[in-house]
């Protein structure tokens, strides 16, 4: 297995390569919280369930009365029950939904993050069950305090519980495409200047455009001008040219739809 | 970063065939250093120019493969340009430059720069303004099989909250001896000058001058000018550090190296600047505590008009005390805004409100103010977790060994100071990352410094 910081490729035992980007320490942390958040909620919200119960059924007192006459010994049961509903939903919370959801769990599906084997398969439930029955000992007292050191020292962002199985965890977020636009009009195709500048234009002048496009709506009105001026200037002056139009913006549109067709006729 | 990793890599086109060319033979050529391409299905391939063959060539595979094509009778071009004039080429043989060298996944892929060798920025890529950067090399092909060249992923463009996170672990992951160093140098001087000023006011001063005999005056005197001297050399200090350790983040952010003397060096040419702006920073937050107070006040007096008691303005007091935290968030950036823009005193403090101010495509929560508030309140979660894991140590040994109450003391203080030592660190690296995400989303930083490479 091939490794660097970022990515990691996994050779599958039919000699295929498969590349997958490492999911980071700060992703997993913000899926974990989302997932703790969940757990809590979830306890808290049985709990409260049975206490609504308890009172509309109008057990309420008994069950008061009862906890408050109950022995040393129900009491130690009681604990116990507690911890060990603690430990299911703690636990049980990880292991069903990874094991269901293909290494998923609401808060890494958010994080757009999956758990799977080192050699590329999904996990199974036995190396859901290691992995998340070793969480305990990553997580002492509910801060990641060896989990986070773990992961910081290993080179693929591993914990111990991922170590234990087997397992890493990887990142599914895609490059999100930009809007495709489609504003160059017929005249404008047949235009020779446009032609002649789009012939001039490298992918990674189309790269920047298209980012540009993307991502004009959240640049404010200063930086987006004078951008889309510096686009054009660095699209025309492959040309030789140099004077700009009275809307670069525009022409960026009709060069990102222009490069588009014309990469599609190739 | 090692030279090897950043050398610029090279697409090879065959954009076409020079007038005589035995189709067959080229066909045949090609064949013999192409892998899995027999003459047959290379001859068809022929047909449909141009023909990426590769786009990862290092420079000498680059000029080897345009030598032997060229021997073929085949027009080649070369991405970025090598030897051949780029323009020149376009014009004659009306083929796109890089077009269809990426495919749709990679062309949507982030924005990479890759630090270039000097010598090979002269020939190819200019270095920007923030330095030494380039463009990427075009993307992998099959022909190309020299061993892959893994460089170190300088990537600017908007990240998610979790992305910044990521960043920042990793920055902290490549650098951490060089940030925790920057961030301690402070520490330890001021560590040194005390032990140094307890050995001469205790030795010297009892012995050999008698302090103790010293006038009043004398002692006022002294107190007055070592005192302010003092402080003010601390805060100078620590000011320093967290300047360097700004600069130094904003270099490893841009793909350069951490250098502790030049970031040092750096921030101390803005050091008067940086210390007044934190001060100017001190006293807005001291008049706008003042302002709240008074308004508190007030709302106490109008409440125990209106109401039988006064206290029952204390549901007033909280938004105050948002008003004045969403004032000290506001201006959170101005210290990243004085090292890295050169903007100081209002001038940053406004930049830093301004860039602020504004909502973000995507995610939650959408404002920047919002954004930076969750980043803060995860960045002190984290503090935590590494706080915890310096202290419990500290504990278990107090409780398990029996340590003199002076060696607890130390081993806790000690294991607490490292501690901050990392948090500092990791605060500092996220704050950088995010000052950066807010430019990147806002004014296109990363944009504008990729439109500002110059290919030619």
């Amino acid at each position: 297995m091939k490794k660097n910081v970022k990515m990691v490729t996994i050779e599958t035992p039919d000699h295929l390569e498969l590349q997958f980007q490492l999911a980071g320490i700060g992703v997993r942390f913000i899926a974990f919280l989302i997932d703790k958040a969940i757990q809590i909620g979830t306890i808290l919200g049985i709990v409260l369930f049975f206490s609504i119960l308890l009172f509309f059924t109008g057990q309420m007192a008994q069950f008061v009365e009862f906890l408050a006459k109950a022995k040393k010994g129900v009491w130690q049961w009681l604990i116990a029950i507690g911890f060990l509903f603690y430990g299911i939903v703690m636990i049980g919370y990880f292991l069903l939904f990874e094991y269901f959801w293909s290494g998923s769990t609401p808060g890494k599906r958010y994080q757009e993050i999956r758990v799977i084997r080192k050699d590329a398969r999904p996990i199974s439930f036995f190396d859901s069950a290691v992995r998340n029955i070793l969480r305990f000992v990553d997580i002492l007292a509910e801060v990641y305090p060896l989990g986070l050191i773990v992961m910081f020292l290993d080179s693929q962002n591993r914990r111990l519980g991922d170590l234990a199985a087997g397992t890493i965890v990887i990142s599914e977020r895609e490059a999100r495409s930009p809007a495709v636009l489609d504003v160059a009009s017929a005249a404008s195709s047949a235009d020779p200047e446009l032609q002649t500048a789009v012939a001039a234009m490298t992918a990674e002048d189309y790269r920047i455009v298209s980012k540009f496009l993307s991502r004009r709506e959240e640049l404010d009105t200063e930086h987006r001008l004078r951008l889309a001026s510096e686009i054009s200037k660095r699209i025309l002056l492959r040309n030789g040219q140099e004077k700009i139009g009275a809307d670069p913006e525009h022409f960026l549109e009709i060069m990102e739809t222009l490069y588009r067709e014309r990469t599609r006729i190739l | 970063m090692s030279e090897e990793n950043s050398e610029t890599l090279f697409t090879v086109i065959i954009a076409g065939l020079k007038p005589g060319a035995d189709k067959a033979k080229v066909a045949d050529g090609i064949a013999r250093i192409v892998k899995n391409l027999d003459a047959g299905k290379t001859l068809k391939r022929l047909e449909s120019l141009p023909w990426t063959m590769t786009r990862k060539a290092s420079r000498k595979n680059a000029g080897r493969l345009i030598k032997y094509l060229g021997k073929l009778n085949c027009d080649v071009e070369v991405i970025p340009p090598f030897e051949i004039p780029a323009i020149a080429d376009v014009a004659e043989t009306q083929i796109l430059p890089g077009t269809a060298l990426l495919s749709e996944t990679q062309i949507m892929s982030s924005t990479q720069f890759m630090p270039v060798p000097d010598e090979l920025s002269k020939q190819g890529s200019t270095q920007t303004s923030s330095g030494a950067l380039s463009k990427s090399g075009p993307e992998p092909s099959s022909l190309d099989r020299e061993p892959e060249r893994q460089p170190e992923d300088v990537s600017l463009e908007p990240l998610t909250l979790g992305g910044i996170l990521d960043k920042t672990f990793q920055i902290c992951r490549a650098n951490l001896w060089k940030l925790l160093a920057i961030a301690a140098i402070p520490w330890l001087i001021t560590g040194l000058i005390t032990v140094a000023l307890a050995i001469v006011v205790g030795i010297i001063g009892l012995t050999v001058h008698n302090i103790t005999n010293m006038s009043i005056t004398m002692l006022v005197v002294a107190g007055v000018l070592i005192i302010p001297s003092a402080i003010v050399f601390f805060i100078a200090m620590f000011y320093l550090a967290q300047g360097a350790m700004i600069h130094a983040v904003s270099s490893t952010y841009l793909g350069r190296k951490i250098n502790i003397k030049e970031s040092y060096g750096f921030v101390f040419d803005r050091l008067g600047k940086f210390v007044l702006t934190s001060l100017l920073f001190t006293l807005m937050i001291f008049l706008a505590t003042a302002m709240i107070s008074v308004a508190g006040t007030g709302f106490y007096f109008l409440f125990k008009i209106v109401t039988p008691s006064g206290w029952w303005s204390a549901v007033t007091w909280i938004p105050l005390f948002c008003v004045l935290i969403y004032l000290i968030i506001k201006f959170v950036l101005f210290d990243k805004v004085i090292i890295i823009e050169d903007v100081a005193y209002m001038g940053a403090l406004r930049r830093s409100w301004s860039l602020l101010t504004g909502k973000a495509e995507g995610g939650w929560p959408r404002s920047y103010w919002g954004r930076l508030v969750v980043l803060l309140n995860l960045f002190a979660l984290i503090s935590f977790t590494i706080a915890w894991l310096f202290q419990m140590p500290a504990s278990l040994v107090a409780a398990l060994f029996p340590l003199s109450q002076l060696a607890k003391t130390v081993l806790t203080q000690v294991l607490s100071n490292l501690g901050s030592l990392f948090g500092q660190v990791f605060g500092a690296v996220c704050l950088v990352i995010f000052y950066y995400d807010v430019r990147n989303r806002k004014e296109g930083f990363d944009l504008e410094m990729l439109a500002k490479m110059d290919e030619y």
